[in-house]
C-alpha cells in the first residue's frame, strides 16, 4: 500500500506542474458552466499555441543555460514584417519564407555576438530587444498596418475537425523538438552543455556551434510565432512583445520545470506549463474575472510555483543522497 | 599572440579606462554640432530632468546587480509610487501620501527581498511576479481611471519634479547626491564591500561568515525604496496618474546599469558609471528628437550603443588578459 503512494509523490515531485494542472482543471470545471466542454478544450489548445511554439524554442536555449530577451520583440518585428512584405506586393508564401529568414539572421547574429564576441547573452538580447524595438516602429511607423489579403487570415482561423491549424502546427512543431531533444546528437548535446559547459567541452562538443544553433532555434520560432500572430490579426501593432513578451514566454517555459540554471528540462514540460498558463486565463475568463484580478494570481501563482518547485528541489537532491 | 608582449601606450590604456566616458563625450559633442539647440542651457537642464526618474532607480538597481540578480518590479514600484503619493495627495494631504507611498514600496522590497534571498529563487522570476502583481492591485484600486492632484500649483509636493535650486533642477541635485552616497558606501564601507563579495564570490562569502541573504535582502529594501523616490520625482512632475506612466522602465534602469560596465554576474560595478550611462540613454533620447528623427530611432542606436561599449569593454580586457 506504500509503495504506490510513494511513487505517486515522488512523480508529483518530478513533475509539478500535472497536480497544479489538474487543480486548475477540476477547479475550473466545477465553478465555471462553460469550461467543462470539448470546444473550450481545443480553445485553449489555440490559444497556447502561438507562446506555446514560442516556448519550445526558448526550452532548447533555457536547457543550454541561457534565456533571449528579444524573443517577444523578434515575434513583434516578424509580425510587422510579413505584413509590410504582403503590402509592398510580395505573395503570402514569399513575404512568410522571408520573414523566416530574417529571425533566422536576428537569431545568428545573437549567437555570434555571445559565443564569438563573448558579450553576455543577457545583455546581447537586451540590445537586440531595444533595437528590434526600435525596426518594428519603423517598419510600420508607429501605427496598426493591415494585410492587403484575406486569405492570409485562413491560416490561422481554419480548422481541420474543429481542430485549428495553429494548434497543429503547435503539436507538429511539438513533436518535431521532443524528438530532437531526446534522439538527436544536437539534443544531447544541449543537455551536456547545459549541465556543464566545460565539461562538454572537453569530450569534444562544439560548444559555440551547439549554443549558436539554439539561439537561432528560439529566434526562428519566435519569427513563427510572429506569422501566427500576424495571420491571426491579419493585421500587425508596433506593441506586439514588448516589454514583457519575452519574460511571459521564458514564464511557461519556467513553470513546466525547465531550470533556467540549465541542464535539466523537456519540451514536454513547455507544453504542461504553457497549457496550464492558458487554461488558468482562460478559465479566469470564463468565470468573468477582470483583468486585474488576473494579474494578481497570475503573479501569485508563478511565484509560489518558483518557490515550491526550489524547495521540493531540495528536498529531491536529499532524497538522492539518501539513496 | 604579439598584442600581449607588447607594452600598450599610455593613450589605449587611457582609451580603454575611460572608453564610458569618451563615448558620453562623443555623443554629446556630436549632437551640439548637428543640432542648433542641443547645447544650450535651457536643453541639457532638460535633459538632467529627464535623466532623474531613470537614474535615481539605476542607483539601487547597480546595487542589485552587483550582488548578482535583478529587478524587474522596478517600473511597477515606480507606478505605484506615482499612484499613491498623487491619489491620495488631496485626501491626506502631501507628506502622510509620501510617507506611505515609500512604507509601501519598502514592503514590496522585503518580500522581494525574502523570496530572492532567504528562498534562493531566481530573482527574475520573482520580481516578475511581483511586477504582474502590484499591475494587478493598481488596476484594481483606480479601476483602470486616470488620478490627479486637483491644485498642482498650490502644493509642496510639486518641489520633487519641478522645483529648482539656485537654477538648477531640484531632481537632478537628488541625483547626484544619491549616485555620490551609494558609490561611496559601495567603495568605502564594509557593507559595500560585502555587497560586492556577495555576488562575486558566494563561496567565499560563506565561508566568512557573512549573511549574504541578509545582503541580498537590504539591496532589494534600496532598490524599492530609490524606485518610491523616482516614483515621487515622477508623479509630482506629471501630477497624474496613469497605469503606463513607468512603463519599461525597469529596462532602462538595467540598460544603463549594462552600459555602466556592472558585471552581469555579479561581483564588480560602480554606480557613477551607471550614472554615465543613464546620461548617455537619455542624451541619445533628447538629441534624436532635436535632430528631427523619428523616436524610435532612439531605440535603434542605443541597443547598437549598448553592444558597441560593452563590446570594446569585452575586447579590452581580453587583450590585457584579465578575462
Amino acid at each position: 500500500m506504500k509503495r504506490p503512494l510513494k511513487a505517486v509523490t515522488v512523480f508529483c515531485r518530478e513533475y509539478t506542474i500535472i497536480p497544479i494542472l489538474l487543480v486548475i482543471f477540476a477547479v475550473f470545471s466545477i465553478y465555471s458552466e462553460s469550461f467543462f466542454s470539448v470546444t473550450n478544450m481545443l480553445n485553449i489548445l489555440q490559444q497556447s499555441s502561438i507562446y506555446g511554439t514560442m516556448a519550445l524554442g526558448m526550452t532548447f536555449l533555457i536547457i543550454s543555460g541561457y534565456f533571449d530577451l528579444s524573443a517577444g520583440v523578434v515575434m513583434g518585428l516578424s509580425a510587422n514584417l510579413v505584413i509590410i512584405l504582403q503590402r509592398s506586393g510580395f505573395s503570402i508564401g514569399l513575404s512568410i519564407v522571408t520573414t523566416l529568414v530574417v529571425s533566422f539572421f536576428l537569431g545568428s547574429i545573437n549567437g555570434i555576438l555571445v559565443t564569438k564576441a563573448r558579450i553576455s547573452p543577457f545583455i546581447v538580447t537586451l540590445a537586440m530587444m531595444i533595437t528590434g524595438r526600435g525596426l518594428t516602429y519603423f517598419l510600420c511607423g508607429g501605427d496598426q498596418i493591415d494585410s492587403p489579403y484575406e486569405r492570409f487570415m485562413d491560416y490561422a482561423n481554419g480548422k481541420i475537425w474543429g481542430i485549428s491549424f495553429l494548434s497543429i502546427t503547435f503539436i507538429v512543431l511539438l513533436t518535431v523538438s521532443a524528438i530532437v531533444m531526446k534522439y538527436s546528437k544536437h539534443g544531447r548535446d544541449t543537455f551536456a552543455v547545459g549541465g556543464n559547459a566545460d565539461a562538454a567541452f572537453n569530450a569534444g562538443i562544439n560548444v559555440d556551434r551547439v549554443k549558436t544553433i539554439n539561439f537561432i532555434i528560439c529566434s526562428l520560432s519566435a519569427g513563427v510565432g510572429g506569422v501566427m500572430t500576424a495571420s491571426r490579426m491579419n493585421a500587425a501593432t508596433p506593441f506586439l512583445g514588448y516589454p514583457d513578451g519575452a519574460i511571459m514566454i521564458i514564464t511557461c517555459v519556467v513553470l513546466g520545470g525547465t531550470g533556467l540554471q540549465g541542464g535539466y528540462g523537456s519540451v514536454l514540460r513547455t507544453l504542461g506549463g504553457t497549457i496550464a498558463y492558458f487554461m488558468f486565463r482562460n478559465g479566469l475568463n470564463m468565470m468573468n474575472v477582470t483583468t486585474a484580478y488576473y494579474y494578481i494570481l497570475t503573479g501569485a501563482i508563478l511565484i509560489a510555483i518558483v518557490t515550491l518547485d526550489k524547495l521540493q528541489g531540495k528536498k529531491r537532491k536529499k532524497v538522492l543522497q539518501e539513496e | 599572440m604579439n598584442s600581449e608582449k607588447k607594452p600598450r601606450s599610455k593613450l589605449a590604456r587611457f582609451v580603454s579606462n575611460h572608453a564610458l566616458l569618451i563615448g558620453f563625450f562623443v555623443i554629446i559633442i556630436f549632437f551640439s554640432l548637428a543640432t542648433n539647440n542641443f547645447w544650450s542651457k535651457a536643453n541639457l537642464l532638460l535633459l538632467l530632468r529627464q535623466a532623474c526618474v531613470v537614474g535615481i532607480a539605476a542607483c539601487a538597481m547597480t546595487y542589485v546587480f552587483i550582488a548578482g540578480n535583478m529587478d524587474l518590479s522596478v517600473g511597477a514600484l515606480i507606478t505605484l509610487s506615482v499612484l499613491i503619493s498623487v491619489d491620495l495627495h488631496d485626501k491626506i494631504g502631501p507628506l502622510p501620501s509620501i510617507l506611505l507611498a515609500i512604507a509601501c514600496c519598502i514592503v514590496i522590497g522585503i518580500i522581494n527581498g525574502f523570496i530572492v534571498g532567504y528562498l534562493k529563487v531566481h530573482s527574475m522570476i520573482v520580481t516578475l511576479g511581483m511586477m504582474m502583481i502590484l499591475r494587478g492591485v493598481m488596476l484594481l484600486y483606480t479601476g483602470g481611471q486616470l488620478t490627479w492632484v486637483d491644485n498642482p500649483n498650490e502644493t509642496w509636493f510639486s518641489i520633487f519634479g519641478r522645483g529648482t535650486v539656485l537654477g538648477i533642477p531640484f531632481p537632478a541635485i537628488m541625483l547626484f547626491v544619491f549616485v555620490i552616497i551609494f558609490e561611496l558606501v559601495l567603495k568605502k564601507t564594509t557593507f559595500g564591500i560585502k555587497v560586492q563579495a556577495t555576488g562575486g564570490n558566494p563561496n567565499a562569502v560563506k565561508y566568512s561568515g557573512i549573511d549574504d541573504r541578509k545582503i541580498v535582502l537590504i539591496t532589494f529594501i534600496f532598490s524599492a525604496l530609490m524606485s518610491a523616490i523616482a516614483g515621487l520625482v515622477m508623479g509630482s512632475r506629471t501630477m497624474k496618474f496613469q497605469i503606463e506612466i513607468a512603463f519599461g522602465h525597469e529596462f532602462s534602469a538595467i540598460s544603463a546599469v549594462i552600459l555602466g560596465g556592472t558585471s552581469l554576474s555579479g561581483g564588480f560595478g560602480s554606480v557613477y558609471k551607471t550614472l554615465i550611462g543613464v546620461l548617455i540613454m537619455a542624451s541619445l533620447y533628447n538629441g534624436f528628437l532635436m535632430l528631427g528623427l523619428p523616436y524610435y530611432f532612439q531605440w535603434i542606436v542605443q541597443g547598437v550603443v549598448i553592444l558597441i561599449m560593452v563590446g570594446f569593454d569585452v575586447l579590452t580586457k581580453k587583450k590585457e588578459g584579465s578575462l
